[in-house]
């Protein structure tokens, strides 16, 4: 991350501040317009998230996607004794995040059509989420990056909370406390590092990591004598580590995440798989790849194995459910895996070889193709089992239904869609990622890329079980009369199902402006 | 393969005769250079690895689909079966003759193919939804163009001489024969050739011979089939009557491929080999008689002739009367005819064990998840809450109590002394008195010393 590359006069105006803000104008608008007309509050609600998406679309459009370093930076002085500053700025990836969320949240608002107690609060509470994360995506200081990654979770658990299920309180407890278990392990090794960088800077440190000088300042700064220099070093790694093995999930750090989507109501569901479990990847990406790639070399094999753990465990974990929201909450832990498989294998080689920095760009690209389309393609999904949950007053069991396909033939067919996209279809978006993945990690890390093939198949397996369960086989008597699409979700669901098969045929879309990022970033652990 | 029959006749024909079929074949062939790479000695003629395990594959293939065709009874059934020996020809032809020898055979395949399984999806349909050959018969004379087209594309998929699968199949045994490595290809080749004559025979006599055994029961029940043609409602022998022209043209359309086009790539004018190869090519009659082409083809034919001969001998010298009479063959030994019916077993071998192992670990995941990976982290939660318990009771209990105590002591020595000020001077004298008396002693005892 080199010096700031600046676009003529874009960067004069605080876009993404702007973006941070406005979605959190817009929840107290929505509270202030208060609950007697919720048609009022929703529509309001979806207004400032469509403002949102339009300013990301302007500023994809200028984006420079052939310069090095951070476009639409600000910088502010904010905390001179701490030496902190208010430093926000996007990259490639910081920008396909922003899309992501924009397009994430809108999705997750007409979900939550159908919710009908105390509407301007969950409204606003979307809309605070959407905040932390415009501010996770875009902070370039600790200091502000971890406030709002916190934040996020506030939000988070009022939705899971008051809106869920009936083990929604269990739920949302769990995940709130697991989540900060990990957080506060990633404050303490964030802390020791700026007790002796004195900076909370990611450019300054990533800096200072290339350098070498990083690790062996903090240890000797420490003076923990008990341990040896390196297990120092790698015990501040795992702090750090531990609070993005947990959002992502990472093998074992999971078993919070089935019965949180579980729990939570559909809408809600959404934006933690669609946006929320991205913070995670992005972190690893952003934080711990160029800070601490030399300790994760050292832990490569296992890190290795928790992957391929996360990727082939949960797909027959996933099998074995009966319930559609957690059969793809396990999907989101196994898609999610195959980032974390091309991740340690980009970690894994430094220096030399051109024929292996190819790779390398390969399971960059991957990653970022995986993320956006996992984070789209989940989202739908989730999307339709809140159509199917509004028709048939909640039910989501996978032997509640069978034959659907015969009275909601366009539902199956656009269901089937999405279905097909997740399973990993050529033609539709979810490929993409996959392939790009799977091409640059066979050479890198063969072993473990061949296991989590497996992986592949038990997706197939399950996601065309509950094609056949849902859709084809007898009838039941109760859902013969079962609505279909309704004009206004068939017109909402066409732009989504539009960009599957845009971007499955035509991933350059994204590619374009995400490959340099993607380059400059595999690139990076080359100087270790 | 074989339950894909499930799905719509036309449908099937697609997907086993033309198209889904020949994806593998197709990818061997499109990878040949890299499947016939090989290490061997400059000069000497040697198939790599790659391809001998193709030839060796495909000729198990070609035996077992047409041994299993043979103990069928449903209509399809016998055709899916014949399409899996058929591909074990082709993937035999590609390993022992190249990409042309495979190729050839896949396209002449594709139209006999498809011209049977639309031919028995016409019949079908005239026995209003019937699959099972038990209960059909006398096809021949209620539906003579499909029966006169089955029959070429039965004569072409035995390889009757000079129908276009007869060219195909004996490229493809030719090869086999002069093959270097080993002959028992060839033997299979050649005694899937005879089964395939046999079964197919066994199906037309059953199908189209004799009298119609089918009765109002057997279209009632097949009305109960969802495959079954549900607008037409007659009964018994007397419904069935030719398919429209919608389905006859498109089969005399087929036979007509059937008949002709194994003549592109006869050993006279080998056009669709050279199209392939790239080669010179030239009509040349003679080239029957070089390279031991004539002797194999001869040996072809008399197989097809005996494989025909046999099926008439068991299914063709009696009518077959009755849907409950047992298989003329099965008569023979009506274990192996068990075994073959139920294709050696395979289904249920990978039902067994592929299938069952990995919902077993599905299973197992799912156990793992809930009780162990959340199990761990419900045990710190436990340790947590009894680490919160064990601090409120000490808390309560022995530092707070502690306080208490502390109070109570200070409250209870207040009240001892505070009898010191009982304002009765009764007590007070007491105690001057008390006083009095142990300065006394103390003072008697200094002065003393």
């Amino acid at each position: 991350m080199e010096g700031p590359g600046m676009t003529q006069d874009m960067n004069s105006f605080p876009w993404l501040t702007i973006l941070t803000l406005l979605p959190l104008v817009g929840a107290l608008a929505v509270l202030a317009l208060g609950g007697r007309n919720k048609a009022l509050v929703r529509w309001t609600a979806l207004a400032f998230s469509a403002i949102s998406l339009l300013i990301t679309l302007v500023l994809w459009h200028s984006f420079n996607s052939a310069a090095d370093g951070f476009q639409f930076q600000e910088l502010h002085a904010w905390i001179p004794s701490l030496n902190v500053s208010y430093r926000v700025g996007i990259d490639g990836l910081g920008l396909l995040m922003l899309l992501l969320t924009s397009i994430v949240v809108p999705i997750g608002m007409l979900a939550s059509w159908q919710i009908e107690q105390r509407v301007p609060l969950y409204f606003a509470l979307v809309l605070m989420l959407q905040t932390c994360l415009v501010g996770t995506f875009t902070a370039l200081n600790f200091f502000h990056w971890f406030i709002f990654w916190e934040l996020a979770l506030i939000p988070a658990f009022f939705l899971v909370r008051l809106w869920g299920g009936s083990g929604s309180a269990r739920a949302a407890m769990q995940f709130l406390v697991y989540t900060m278990v990990g957080s506060v392990a990633m404050l303490l090794s964030f802390l020791a590092i700026f007790l002796t960088t004195k900076t909370f800077d990611f450019t300054e440190l990533a800096t200072l990591a290339q350098n070498g000088t990083l690790m062996p300042a903090v240890v000797a700064k420490l003076g923990w004598h008990l341990l040896t220099p390196g297990h120092v070093a790698l015990v501040i790694f795992f702090g750090a580590f531990l609070g993005f093995a947990v959002k992502v999930p990472l093998f074992p750090f999971h078993t919070w995440l089935p019965s949180t989507y579980a729990e939570a109501p559909s809408g809600t569901t959404i934006l933690l798989t669609g946006a929320m479990s991205k913070m995670g990847m992005y972190g690893f990406l952003r934080i711990l790849l160029p800070l601490f790639g030399a300790e994760m070399q050292r832990v490569l094999t296992p890190l290795l194995w928790l992957a391929v753990a996360t990727v082939v465990l949960s797909a027959y974990t996933a099998w074995a459910q009966k319930d559609l929201k957690r059969i793809f909450a396990y999907s989101s832990i196994n898609h999610l895996g195959y980032c974390l498989l091309a991740f340690f294998a980009v970690v894994k080689f430094t220096g030399g070889d051109t024929a292996l920095t190819a790779q390398k760009f390969a399971a960059m690209n991957g990653i970022f193709l995986q993320m956006f389309n996992h984070g789209l393609t989940a989202a739908t999904l989730f999307w339709f089992i809140a159509m199917l949950e509004k028709r048939t007053g909640g039910m989501r069991g996978l032997d509640d239904f069978g034959g659907l396909r015969k009275v909601v033939p366009v539902f199956t067919g656009l269901m089937g869609i999405a279905l097909f996209s997740s399973l990993g279809l050529p033609g539709l978006n979810g490929f993409i990622g996959e392939f790009l993945i799977f091409k640059g990690s066979f050479p890198l890390v063969t072993w473990a890329t061949s296991l989590s093939v497996i992986g592949l198949l038990i997706t197939a397996i399950f996601i065309l079980g509950v094609i056949q369960r849902v859709f084809s086989g007898p009838l039941k008597e109760k859902w013969a009369q079962l609505p279909d699409l309704t004009l206004g979700e068939r017109l909402s669901l066409v732009p989504v199902i539009g960009l599957m098969f845009a971007l499955g045929l035509y991933p350059q879309l994204i590619l374009g402006v995400v490959n340099h990022t993607a380059i400059q970033m595999a690139i990076h652990l080359r100087n270790f | 393969m074989a339950t894909g029959r499930e799905g719509p006749t036309p449908v099937s024909a697609l997907i086993h005769a033309a198209t889904m079929v020949a994806a593998g074949v197709f990818l061997v062939a499109r990878v040949y250079p890299l499947m016939s790479a090989h290490n061997g000695l400059a000069g000497v003629l040697t198939t790599s690895t790659a391809l001998q395990a193709v030839t060796w594959i495909g000729a198990i293939t070609a035996l077992f689909g047409s041994l299993v065709a043979v103990a069928q009874w449903d209509i399809k059934r016998i055709l899916a079966y014949s399409t899996v020996s058929q591909l074990g020809y082709m993937m035999m032809g590609l390993g022992l003759g190249g990409v042309a020898v495979g190729m050839f055979h896949l396209i002449t395949h594709a139209f006999f193919k498809a011209l049977l399984f639309l031919g028995a999806g016409s019949v079908i349909h005239g026995c209003s939804g019937e699959q099972d050959i038990r209960k059909m018969g006398g096809i021949r004379k209620l539906m003579p163009i499909t029966f006169a087209t089955y029959a070429v594309a039965m004569l072409a998929l035995c390889g009757f001489p000079f129908f276009s699968g007869f060219w195909s199949k004996d490229e493809i045994l030719h090869a086999a024969h002069h093959w270097n490595i080993s002959q028992a290809p060839y033997y299979m080749g050649a005694f899937a050739a005879l089964l395939t004559a046999f079964y197919m025979t066994r199906q037309v006599f059953y199908v189209f011979a004799g009298t119609s055994r089918l009765t109002e029961e057997s279209t009632d029940a097949s009305h109960a089939d969802p495959h079954a043609h549900a607008a037409n409602h007659h009964h018994g022998s007397g419904a069935i009557h030719e398919s429209p022209a919608v389905m006859t043209v498109p089969l005399a359309l087929l036979s007509v491929f059937a008949l002709l086009l194994g003549f592109f790539g006869t050993p006279a004018w080998p056009w669709f080999q050279s199209f392939l190869e790239d080669s010179p090519l030239t009509l040349h009659f003679g080239a029957f008689f070089e390279g031991g082409i004539a002797p194999v083809m001869v040996i072809s034919s008399l197989i097809v002739f005996l494989g025909l001969g046999l099926g008439w001998y068991f299914y063709g010298r009696k009518p077959i009367v009755s849907a409950e009479a047992p298989d003329a063959l099965g008569k023979l030994s009506p274990a192996t005819f068990t075994v073959l019916g139920h294709a050696f077993y395979f289904d249920a071998l990978y039902d067994a064990t592929f299938i069952r192992l990995n919902k077993l670990i599905a299973t197992i995941s799912n156990w793992l998840d809930r009780w162990v990976w959340n199990g761990a982290v419900k045990t710190v939660t436990q340790l947590v809450f009894g680490l919160a318990h064990l601090d409120n009771f000490l808390d309560t209990h022995v530092v707070n109590s502690g306080f208490d105590e502390g109070c109570e002591s200070v409250s209870l020595s207040g009240q001892i002394l505070s009898r010191l000020q009982a304002g009765r001077v009764q007590g007070y004298l007491k105690i001057v008195a008390g006083a009095l008396i142990v300065f006394t002693i103390l003072l008697l005892w200094k002065a003393r010393v």
